[in-house]
Parts: structure tokens; C-alpha cells; sequence
């Protein structure tokens, strides 16, 4: 044989086909003595966790009772976590945090500089320029 | 045993010095051997304990067994997890629970005692999955998924690049179906190890439907420690773990809406498999592109590839820079640069072979049926 | 046996040139051209530059019963389907992928047919029972039973049966050698996938569906894969 085949992987693309919502477990952790989880308990007490788990089926919400601040820890299925302590915060800033975990995608956020606005997969459409093929009477030469 | 006397005795006879001390120790290992049998049948038999504690834990160990044996809805319907990852996947109302949770049951974490080496069930209680019969696994589901996925995977990729020579269409369908891309979707979905022992979950208090919605395999937890990775067999790794549960999934959605609508399950490969990323023209490996080049015009009834240089710079610097182009006739079939004219030769004839084999028809055209790579 | 061929090739040159080629026959040469009437004749002594489509393709798609289930094959598919890689060393089109896409197909129909089945197809023990789902029955897939039904025996069994195997162009390993040698079941199967994976290609899945269903699963007709895979089975 001549032609020879080298081991590929495809390369996932959320989104293109089937999107998988990228937070898929939010676990959310209070106490039920100090003094910090009070808007927690509160936010838990409230129906707005009901509501959330209507309106996103697609995460799991589980909750902890456990001693020390309380935290909202939130699960990617890129197999990372983030966690953000909620300590002292009333019961609409600890719905922010849980909606700010919720919409992120679970990647190390980044600054966005310039040069790199655009990430993808695929190579330019335009080409990349080449002076050899440019015409040869306007050719520079070495 | 046996074999070290023997081969004791051959030390023996090749140095022919029989000193007392090696007979002494071969003869001192047999008598070692035994009362090691004897202890180690003494083990066996199981200690008989009977305390409150231990009763209630083998309540909660035999439920568990139950549950994964012949899952009930009732049970499934209430796992989170199993409801988010409906949910996630969109699966239609007709695939239950109660399926789902079988797909994330694999063989190899049905460690009856036979297949246990040790023969012994002592590290059993450490294992995160119990032992349960083969009736409600994921083995079935996961032959025919991988039947579908095969088939399905590879008359797109065939549609798709109809001149792929074989070698590199299974290339190209491995690289959508081997089970590290199928462990990495598993992934993706959000599917989780059962990671914990049983033990651990009856002293939480844990319910039982929490375990359903996890991916059961063989995972000790007596062999694991940190920072040391074990490196298991074909279907004992969580990787292939993974695999067996994307593929039963798959299987089990083809069986429940083959009847009402046959082409969901040809679809849902489309959306989460199909639509991944992959260059075909970086599968291609030419050994010599040249004489295939030929070979192929030759048999396509086109003239003799003929190399021409385009451009070049820098021919007597350090860096020199040469453009080739290949001909046939008149017509360029491909283009290479290359910092020697062998080398740019090279890369034309590659470029040319790549954009033969890489054809893609466009749609609408009739089904293309391919002679077959060339052979030199 | 002295015979050479001529071969006149003028180039499209200002200046004609004539180039003459030998073509070797009898015992191969290192280093010479080979007489193509020679390496392309079957031992049957069927040549494949001169099959008549009266006497060859439309003899096979008679035997495999291709009018009565509307299914068209072009006679170039046809031969191309029962040209092995091996045949004229790959210099002809020839039938690998085709095999390929039929096998992963006629895999998946087979699979779907012994799902089918509320009967395992081979005994199994009782603790290898899988729960049925939506009726179909998970035990008899990966089982004896329905390996046998698309393994490479059953389905050269199939082109013998058939009559195809004399059509079938491919180059023993080894002429003096046995079948089992030179891997005849395994080229026969080839053919046969290839005749769906072509199928498959020109005339869709339901056609080929239809006629896998009824040509090579359907246990009363003689020369089914059902038939021939129970027969072995004995």
C-alpha cells in the first residue's frame, strides 16, 4: 500500500448539530446556624430556585447542609468547576452569582486582546498572501 | 513451587556443587507453602457477624442490587440526574428513565465471585457497584449501537468523500467512533463516574436513585491512590466505560422510535457525532507521491504528470524557495513549495493526489462510485 | 510460446515519436510488461475485456433475482462489484469499499432482523437473559447465532449457492494451494457485500431494505443467509 493513514480525532463542536448546555449541575451549599448563609436560606426558602429548575431542566440542582459560609458551586461538562463563596449576601445578589455561574461555559475566563477576537477551527477563506504568486514583472526579487 | 525446585535442582546439577544451604531452603520452602494454604483457606470462609449496623447495611446494599437489576421507574423517574441528562440529550418522551439508567450499567462492573480471581468477596464491599445478573446491562444495547453507529458513520463519510481510499476512511470513521472520541462526548453530555463505595453511600445515607444516574463500571476503590493511574484492560477502563454507555444510548433511541420515526436515531448521530470537526486531507500519509501520481493518470487515462517550476527565489542564498506545480497536459492538478525542487516536487504531487482522493460531490449530484485507490 | 503485442503511441509533439512496447507472456520476467489478454483471463478462462453483458451481467442479476424487487444495477457496478482487489493488481476497479459500506450495512439489517426474533437465535445460559425493550429481544445480538448469520462462510456459502462464484474475478495467492489458502470465502463475501454496498449507493436503503429483507432473510426462500447460516449451524 501506498497511501498510509495517521490516527485523527474529530474535534467537538457545541452548537454545530446538537448544543449541550455547558453547566450541568449547580450545587448550591448552606448553613443553617451562621449567620453569613442567611440570604442563602432565604433564596432557598423563595420559590425562585422552583422556578430556575423549571426553566433549565438541563441542570441538575442539588443542595448541602453544611456548617461554614455558604457557596454555589456549579459543575461544566468540560469537566471543570467553579465555586463562589455567596457569604453576607442578600437573597437577589445570591441569585446573580447562581445566574452568572449558570451562563458561563465553564472555561478560564481570559482577556479578549485585539489580535485574537476570533477563534476557530477552520482555516481563513481568503487565503493567506504569498509574494511568489504575485504577477512576475512586479515580482520583487532577491 | 514445583518449578523452583526444579529448577533449584538444574542449579544444582549445572554448577554440580550441592551445598547443603540451597537444599535446606528449597526443602524449607515446602514446608512454608503449607500452612500459607491453610490460613488462606481459613479466610475464605466468611466471619459471621450479626450487629444491627451491619443488618441495616445489607438492607441498603441489597436494595441497591435490586434497583440495578431490573430498574423500576418509580426509582429512575426520581434520580436528578438522570432527568437533567434527558433533558440535555432532548430524548423523546418515550425513552424512560429506567433505560437510560441501564445504559449507564456496564457489564464489567458485575463482578459476580466467580469471575473474581481472588475468588475471595472481601474487596467486593469496596467496590462502587455491586454485583448483579447480566439481565438489565448495557451489553446488548451497546453491540447494536455500535452496529448503527458504524454503519451510519461511514456512509456519510463515504457520501461525503466518495475516492477516500480505505485506509483512510477507516481512518476518518475511527476518528468520529473509537471510543476515546465516543468517551470524550460521554464527557460532554455531563455522564458521571459512580466514584464512591457502597459503604461510603449507606454511612451518607445516600439514595438509592443518586447511584442510578451515574456511570457503573468495574472501579475499585481499594486499588485507587493518588497520583497513580490504573491502566486497565479493553472494557475495564472508564474511557471505555464512556463508550459503551454513548453507544447504548444510541441503541436504545434507535429501538424506541424506530417505529414512529425511524430517521430520529440517524439524526441525533448527525447532531452529536457527525457534527464534530475533522480535516480528512490530514489522515493522508504518501509514501511515494510521485509514482502514485502517475500510476493514477495512467489508469484515469490522463497524460503524464509533469512537473514545472513556477517561482522561485533565493535559489544560491541559505534559504532558497521553490514553486512546483504538476501538470497533466495542459491542465495543473496540484501545487507544492519546498525549499529544494525534490522537495517541492513532492509536495505538488501530494497536493494533486489529496485533491483527487479528497474530492467532494455537490449535492445534488447522483452517488459516485469510486474505482478504488491506486495501487503502485 | 513467442507472442508480443505492438503498441503505437504518437505524442502531440512537433516531432512524432514512436514508441513500441513488449508485452511479456508465459512466465513472469522481473522488469517486463505483462500481455494484458493474459493477466486479465480467469483461469475459467474468462477474460474481462470481453464479458458479454448477455452472458454475464444480466446472467447475475438474474441469479441474485434483481428485476423482481425493482433494484438497477449498471453493468459497470455490476463487474465492478465482482472484481477483487486482487484481480489485475488493483489496475481495475474493483469492489474493496463497496464491500465495506455493504458489510456495515448488511451488519446493521442482520442486527435488526435477530432483535426481531422473540426466539434466541442460539441457546444461551440463563444468566446471559438482557431485558427485552420496546419488544425486541437484546439477548441474541454478539450471540453464536447471529455472528453465523454475516460471517465470511455464510456469505461466500451465498455466491456458491447462487451460482456467481465462477463470475467472480480475483487472483489466487497461490493456484496450487487449497481455497482455505487463498482466502476464497473471504473474497466470495466480499463480492456479496459489495453487490449491497453498490445497491445501497445507486438505489437508496429502502430498496436494498426490501430486498435484503426478502431475498436474504427470508427463511423459506432456498439460498437465503438464514438458511445457509442455520445449515452450518448443524
Amino acid at each position: 500500500m501506498v497511501v498510509k493513514a495517521l490516527k485523527q480525532s474529530s474535534i467537538a463542536r457545541n452548537g454545530v448539530g446538537a448544543y449541550i448546555f455547558p453547566c450541568k449541575k449547580i450545587v448550591l451549599q448552606f448553613c443553617n446556624w451562621g449567620g453569613s448563609s442567611q440570604g442563602m436560606r432565604n433564596f432557598l426558602n423563595s420559590k425562585r430556585l422552583d422556578l430556575l429548575a423549571r426553566k433549565y431542566p438541563d441542570i441538575e440542582f442539588n443542595i448541602i447542609k453544611q456548617s461554614g459560609h455558604p457557596l454555589v458551586r456549579a459543575h461544566y461538562t468540560n469537566g471543570r468547576e467553579k465555586v463562589i463563596c455567596v457569604r453576607n449576601l442578600n437573597i437577589d445578589n445570591v441569585e446573580n452569582k447562581l445566574k452568572m455561574l449558570k451562563d458561563s461555559s465553564g472555561e478560564i475566563l481570559h482577556h479578549r486582546v485585539s489580535n485574537d477576537y476570533v477563534e476557530s477551527l477552520n482555516s481563513s477563506v481568503r487565503g493567506v498572501w504569498s509574494p511568489m504568486h504575485v504577477d512576475p514583472s512586479v515580482r520583487h526579487k532577491v | 513451587m514445583s518449578r523452583q525446585i526444579i529448577a533449584s535442582s538444574r542449579l544444582l546439577k549445572s554448577f554440580h556443587v550441592a551445598t547443603l544451604t540451597t537444599r535446606s531452603y528449597s526443602g524449607r520452602n515446602l514446608i512454608l507453602s503449607r500452612p500459607l494454604h491453610h490460613i488462606s483457606s481459613v479466610q475464605q470462609k466468611t466471619p459471621k457477624l450479626a450487629t444491627p449496623q451491619l443488618d441495616e447495611y445489607r438492607v441498603y446494599y441489597k436494595q441497591v442490587q435490586d434497583a440495578i437489576n431490573d430498574v423500576p421507574e418509580t426509582i429512575a423517574s426520581k434520580s436528578t440526574a438522570l432527568n437533567a441528562l434527558h433533558s440535555r440529550l432532548k430524548l423523546p418522551k418515550a425513552f424512560p428513565n429506567s433505560t437510560l439508567a441501564r445504559c449507564l450499567t456496564c457489564r464489567s462492573s458485575q463482578l459476580s465471585p466467580t469471575n473474581n480471581n481472588s475468588g475471595n468477596s472481601s474487596g467486593s464491599a469496596f467496590t462502587s457497584t455491586v454485583p448483579s445478573n447480566n439481565f438489565c446491562d448495557n451489553h446488548g444495547l451497546n453491540i447494536f449501537g455500535k452496529n448503527l453507529l458504524t454503519y451510519h458513520v461511514s456512509r456519510q463519510i463515504m457520501a461525503q468523500y466518495p475516492r477516500l481510499p480505505t485506509v483512510v476512511l477507516n481512518a476518518a470513521v475511527d476518528a468520529y467512533i473509537s471510543h476515546n472520541v465516543l468517551a470524550s462526548v460521554g464527557k460532554s453530555w455531563g455522564i458521571e463516574l459512580e466514584n464512591t463505595s457502597v459503604l461510603d453511600r449507606y454511612l451518607k445515607e445516600e439514595p438509592i436513585q443518586l447511584t442510578l444516574g451515574r456511570l457503573r463500571f468495574f472501579n475499585n476503590s481499594l486499588k485507587r491512590e493518588d497520583g497513580v493511574e490504573v491502566i486497565t484492560g479493553q472494557n475495564f477502563s472508564a474511557e471505555a466505560a464512556y463508550a459503551l454507555a454513548v453507544r447504548s444510548i444510541i441503541g436504545a433511541l434507535w429501538a424506541y422510535t424506530n417505529e414512529t420515526n425511524p430517521a430520529l436515531a440517524f439524526k441525533f448521530i448527525d447532531d452529536h457525532i457527525l457534527s464534530r470537526k475533522l480535516d480528512v486531507t490530514k489522515i493522508f500519509q504518501f509514501e511515494h507521491p510521485t509514482r502514485e501520481l502517475a500510476v493514477l493518470c495512467r489508469r484515469e487515462g490522463l497524460e503524464a504528470p509533469v512537473s514545472k517550476l513556477l517561482a522561485e527565489s533565493g535559489r544560491h542564498s541559505k534559504a532558497p524557495v521553490f514553486i512546483v506545480g504538476v501538470f497533466s497536459g495542459l491542465e495543473k492538478l496540484g501545487e507544492g513549495f519546498g525549499a529544494s525542487l525534490k522537495e517541492a516536487k513532492a509536495r505538488a504531487a501530494t497536493d494533486a493526489l489529496t485533491k483527487w482522493y479528497c474530492y467532494e460531490p455537490v449535492k445534488g449530484q447522483p452517488s459516485v462510485i469510486d474505482h478504488g485507490a491506486v495501487i503502485v | 510460446m513467442p507472442f508480443f503485442g505492438c503498441n503505437l503511441g504518437y505524442l502531440r509533439t512537433n516531432i512524432g515519436r514512436r514508441s513500441i512496447t513488449y508485452l511479456h507472456s508465459g512466465s513472469r520476467v522481473r522488469g517486463l510488461k505483462r500481455d494484458p489478454s493474459e493477466y486479465l483471463r480467469l483461469p475459467g478462462g474468462l477474460l474481462y475485456t470481453e464479458i458479454e453483458p448477455s452472458t454475464y451481467h444480466d446472467t447475475i442479476r438474474s441469479r441474485l433475482n434483481l428485476q423482481n424487487h425493482d433494484v438497477t444495477l449498471s453493468d459497470d457496478v455490476i463487474v465492478q462489484c465482482l472484481t477483487h482487489k486482487s484481480f489485475a493488481h488493483g489496475g481495475k476497479p474493483y469492489n474493496e469499499k463497496l464491500a465495506l459500506l455493504g458489510a456495515h450495512y448488511l451488519k446493521y439489517l442482520t442486527s435488526v432482523f435477530s432483535l426481531k426474533l422473540p426466539a434466541p437465535l442460539s441457546p444461551v445460559a440463563a444468566e446471559k437473559i438482557q431485558k427485552p425493550i420496546n419488544g425486541l429481544n437484546f439477548t441474541n445480538l454478539g450471540s453464536q447465532g447471529s455472528k453465523l448469520l454475516i460471517s465470511k462462510n455464510t456469505t461466500a456459502e451465498f455466491i456458491r449457492k447462487r451460482q456467481l462464484d465462477s463470475f467472480v474475478f480475483w487472483k489466487k495467492r497461490d493456484p496450487l494451494q487449497n481455497a482455505a489458502y487463498n482466502g476464497e470465502s473471504a473474497v466470495y463475501a466480499s463480492v456479496l457485500n459489495a453487490l449491497l454496498g453498490g445497491m445501497l449507493l445507486t438505489n437508496g436503503a429502502e430498496k436494498t431494505n426490501r430486498y435484503i429483507q426478502n431475498e436474504f432473510l427470508d427463511s423459506s426462500k432456498e439460498a437465503s443467509l438464514v438458511r445457509v447460516a442455520s445449515s452450518h449451524d448443524v
